[in-house]
């Protein structure tokens, strides 16, 4: 018992570093969400996407910052072509449609992934500045990899806020999330601002890819589990609401994290669980506007 | 006169259906068979998503326990000995208490939240049927009544190998359980439901009880689903997580959609473009995963009301042309 509670600030650690990086993808998920009304599935394939381009720029340069920096501004550009010749065709055919094509794009993305680079995992070394791990305090040593992850997300959060807040574009992508129309009428470029979010949304969920990448390593699966959580989060968080979403990924994160430490047996199955409940509880997700 | 030729094209399907084993190939006669079982959920599905308007993406839940309920009853109610008829039923039952149980714990939620719930809930049964490695065998799955043969009342001893009963078994309850579900589509409730579907509250406010009419058609859709589960186990002579898998949702959103969601007939003519499709195009390529992905966007694209949408309008182009059609 004695070790186990020695694990639970590793624990909480671990569920920080995780639910951050949910959050990084299910950001943008929310705010696509909340200014175009659809459930963009082909997001977290631009996840995958990133964590491939990490795995081939490393290969082909071993250099995993050149990666960092590269692949999330071709991620920002494959989001802005989704959304330029997709989403902006389909926008108004109706929820469903525009969900199902989506999700078609999603699995044609897949499937494109897995022929290319096959369906077994890939590795992707940790650059050598963060190998290894650090002493936390005596007697725990946690990866030094894993604070970075923390470390990055934690300053992408503080920008975007900072965007979202103080930035000129950050009040018009407010106010479209608010109401399109109005935002429109009073002078707003609500087309460009749908594309600077998809940009943004597409750029961090390529951020995400690539630092995910030596921690996780590659695999095609990766975009089914990385939608599941994000699934959770705005649907638990509430659709396109940003701080409902940054509270439930950080909760969803703890909750895979110390499930798997300590319910092993039904850790598969926890964060449905507790969809579940903040349904039947809350059917709006837990920080819903009502309808 | 429309309607009488209505009937007779039913008629003459039907009519096809019975004598087309007597020329097919066994494994013609087994992808028949796997179009019919998808065609009993594609139109489970369809009362719950084209007809009363409500998106789950969880309908493998429905499908994978009559699976499982029909294959333990095989398995452990009278061991060999165990009717079919009884699996059968204990499946369809299964599925249906599934469903009125979705239902309770769904009621409250629409549109996308409802998809979400009812995938974290059937993601959950998935998980049981994976860790509850005692009863359902893990992702072995259960297996071990192919080699049974089953006396049928009335026309005799059957193996169950034997493709072209297991045939026309399915397409027997495939025939009672699509009329059944077509008669629910015209009951008051089913009117009530179409209501539902173009505007809940309205419903609401002409004195409908709407929450307890989404329950009728969650269990009723879950009784269908599990009746085509537990088909599906006779002709697979196996059951597996798969069954209950994420995929397995998607697989009936897709044969919904390529049909055409929205009309009764899509559900059934996407099982078979389906079936056949995925056949034709995995024997000459590993990835055709890919394929069907691509035609399943391009159909939504230019296509949006699926196979059977083209087809009403070339139908009604036609008769347009004659002169007898009414626009």
């Amino acid at each position: 018992m004695d070790s186990q509670l020695n694990m639970i600030p590793v624990l909480l650690l671990h569920g920080f570093v995780y639910g951050m990086l949910i959050f990084l993808v299910a950001s943008g998920l929310t705010l696509v969400l909340g200014m175009m009304d659809i459930i963009n599935f082909a997001h977290a394939s631009i996840y995958m996407i990133g964590a491939f381009l990490c795995y081939q720029v490393t290969q082909w340069t071993s250099n995993f910052w050149l990666a960092l920096l590269v692949a999330p501004v071709v991620c920002a550009f494959l989001g802005i072509l989704l959304e330029r010749g997709l989403l902006r065709k389909i926008h108004g055919s109706g929820q469903l449609n525009e969900l199902l094509v989506t999700f078609g794009i999603a699995m044609v993305i897949t499937e494109v992934v897995s022929w290319i680079y096959g369906s077994s995992p890939l590795p992707v070394a940790a650059p050598v500045q963060l190998a290894g791990s650090c002493q936390l305090w005596s007697g725990t040593k946690y990866p030094l990899y894993r604070l970075f992850i923390l470390v990055l997300s934690g300053v992408v959060l503080a920008f975007m806020f900072y965007l979202l807040r103080k930035t000129r574009l950050g009040i018009s992508i407010r106010a479209c999330v608010e109401d399109g129309t109005m935002a429109n009428a009073l002078g707003t470029n609500v087309s460009f601002v749908l594309m600077a979010v998809m940009g943004i949304g597409a750029w961090l969920a390529g951020i995400a890819g690539v630092i995910v990448a030596p921690y996780l390593s590659v695999y095609s699966g990766m975009y089914n589990d990385m939608i599941m959580d994000c699934f959770a989060v705005i649907a638990v968080g509430g659709l396109g609401s940003l701080g409902g979403a940054l509270i439930a990924a950080l909760l969803v994160g703890q909750i895979q994290s110390f499930g798997v430490a300590f319910m092993p047996s039904i850790s598969i199955a926890i964060v449905y669980l507790f969809m579940v409940i903040v349904f039947t509880a809350k059917p709006t997700g837990l920080f819903g506007k009502k309808e | 006169m429309k309607q009488n030729l209505k009937y007779a094209s039913i008629l003459l399907v039907v009519l096809l259906a019975i004598l087309l084993p007597l020329v097919m190939s066994k494994f013609q006669i087994y992808l028949v068979t796997q179009v019919i079982i998808y065609s009993i959920l594609g139109v489970s599905y369809y009362l719950l998503l084209g007809h009363t308007g409500l998106l789950s993406f969880g309908h493998a839940a429905f499908f994978g326990v009559g699976a499982y309920a029909a294959a333990l009853s095989l398995l452990h109610i009278a061991g060999p000995d165990t009717p079919i008829l009884l699996a059968i039923l204990v499946g369809a039952l299964a599925g249906m208490l599934c469903g009125l149980l979705f239902g309770l714990i769904v009621l409250r939620l629409t549109k996308i939240y409802l998809a979400f719930a009812t995938l974290a809930l059937s993601q959950m049964i998935w998980a049981v049927a994976w860790k509850w490695r005692d009863l359902t065998g893990g992702d072995d799955g259960l297996t071990g009544w192919a080699a049974r043969t089953v006396s049928m009342p009335l026309i005799g001893q059957f193996a169950l190998t034997n493709v072209t009963f297991s045939y026309y078994f399915v397409f027997f309850f495939a025939v009672l359980s699509i009329a059944l579900s077509w008669h629910f589509t015209k009951t008051p409730l089913g009117n009530t439901l179409a209501g539902i579907k173009v505007n809940s509250h309205r419903m609401g406010f002409l004195g409908v009880n709407v929450n307890k009419a989404k329950l009728m058609v969650f269990t009723f859709s879950g009784l269908i689903a599990g009746l085509s589960g537990a088909l599906f186990i006779l002709m697979k002579k196996m059951v597996s997580p798969h069954f209950l898998d994420m995929s397995t949702s998607f697989d009936v959103l897709i044969i919904s959609v390529i049909g055409g969601y929205a009309s009764f007939m899509g559900p059934i003519i996407g099982a078979f473009i389906y079936v056949y499709l995925v056949e034709y195009l995995s024997s000459f390529t590993e990835r055709w995963q890919l394929l069907v992905g691509a035609f399943f966007v391009l159909l939504l694209l230019f296509y949006p009301k699926g196979v059977a949408g083209i087809i009403g309008n070339a139908l009604r182009k036609v008769s347009f042309v004659s002169g007898k059609g009414k626009r």
